[in-house]
């Protein structure tokens, strides 16, 4: 008699009960208590392999400056920018971005030419950010400075970046004992830098 | 009558009679949803970076349009209250976490890059289903209720590209 009882209160719910299931524009109707109605959708997202260069600002020596002391005591002297675009106080921000599993960044840079006809372009150099300055006298300046050349060089390369992977580089001006005075405004040049990956 | 037959015949009875006196219940959406950001400026400049839907609802451009309703048939009834929650599959793939997708009511403002969490009502993504509404159910005839739901994507600096995809799944039922 109590299986029937249990029987009588199970049974109903067991079969009128269910799972209804449907998907985007399908109107899934039940009955409650009892059925559990689920409805889904797909969500898609598409992330696209990138590569990206952020590349701030303009660098300016200033060797008239009042804070500069020029010409140094020994040739060559090196000088650290005196005015600078970016929040890299000795050189200029760089940040290179890459999403790609596959594939392997290179960032290079090149320079335009030279500032002047006793100026020349590899008078400027660069190095990762942090790097100390040469000494004064020393010729090449050593540690990873780099002279710029009006070919492009590799900086640095690596696959993907975990978000935007910061390459800042510092420069340092490399007066030498033939070097004109310039116009007041002074002579520049063009630093390129160029990010690819194969 | 035998006592077989009379149970069969009750089972019946009963069967009948819940049918009769149950509420009616009912759920729509309208819409997948993608997020292409082929179609925006990816990278970001800042991470995380939030993203609305690229394609979605026409009814809600931002997500979905989520329609619950219920019906009493009947006198008797014997639930008070019909539950709407919702949960996803899994992971979109190993570096994009089903957590980077977030749901919120329909006209949640775009939370500003950088934050994270995203703040305000946004809620992320679990593969354990979260209660969104809970309808008290009353009155007769039909009633519908119209819940515009927004979702975001949080581009993170470690999201590997391809395409990826997921199920969401909306649970609707009566206690």
């Amino acid at each position: 008699m109590k299986l029937t009882w249990i029987l009588l209160l199970v049974v109903p719910a067991v079969v009128l009960a269910g799972i209804i299931q449907g998907g985007p524009g399908d109107r899934i109707m039940g009955f409650a208590p009892g059925d559990s109605l689920i409805d889904t959708l797909v969500v898609t997202v598409r992330v696209p392999a990138r590569i990206g260069l952020y590349v701030n600002g303009n660098t300016e020596f200033d060797l008239g400056s009042a804070a500069v002391t020029y010409p140094p005591v020994l040739f060559p002297g090196y000088y650290d920018p005196t005015l600078v675009g970016g929040t890299n106080g000795d050189g200029v921000d760089v940040q290179v971005f890459s999403n790609s599993q596959v594939m392997t960044w290179h960032l290079e840079t090149s320079g335009s030419g030279d500032f002047s006809a006793t100026i020349a372009l590899d008078q400027l150099f660069y190095a990762p950010d942090g790097e100390p300055n040469p000494t004064d006298g020393n010729d090449p300046p050593g540690g990873n400075w780099v002279s710029f050349t009006n070919a492009y060089a590799e900086i640095a390369n690596g696959t993907n970046t975990t978000g935007w992977q910061d390459e800042s580089q510092d420069y340092v001006f490399q007066a030498e004992t033939d070097d004109a005075p310039t116009p007041a405004a002074g002579e520049t040049v063009t630093i390129y830098y160029r990010v690819y990956a194969q | 009558m035998r006592p077989m037959g009379k149970s069969i015949f009750i089972l019946i009875f009963l069967s009948a009679s819940l049918l009769f006196s149950r509420t009616r219940i009912m759920v729509i959406i309208d819409s997948d949803v993608e997020f292409d950001l082929y179609q925006v400026i990816y990278p970001p400049s800042v991470f995380p970076t939030y993203y609305r839907p690229t394609q979605a609802s026409g009814f809600n451009p931002n997500g979905i349009l989520l329609t619950v309703g219920y019906q009493r048939i009947g006198n008797l009834h014997d639930i008070s209250n019909v539950y709407v929650s919702t949960r996803g599959s899994g992971s979109f793939s190993a570096s994009i976490a089903l957590d980077q997708l977030y749901f919120a009511p329909g006209g949640e403002p775009l939370p500003p890059a950088g934050v994270d969490p995203p703040g305000g009502n946004w809620r992320a993504f679990s593969i354990l289903y979260q209660e969104i509404e809970c309808l008290e159910v009353s009155g007769p005839g039909l009633k519908r209720f119209e819940r515009p739901q927004d979702y975001i994507f949080k581009a993170e600096s470690d999201d590997e590209s391809g395409d990826q995809s997921i199920t969401l799944y909306y649970r609707v039922y009566g206690l």
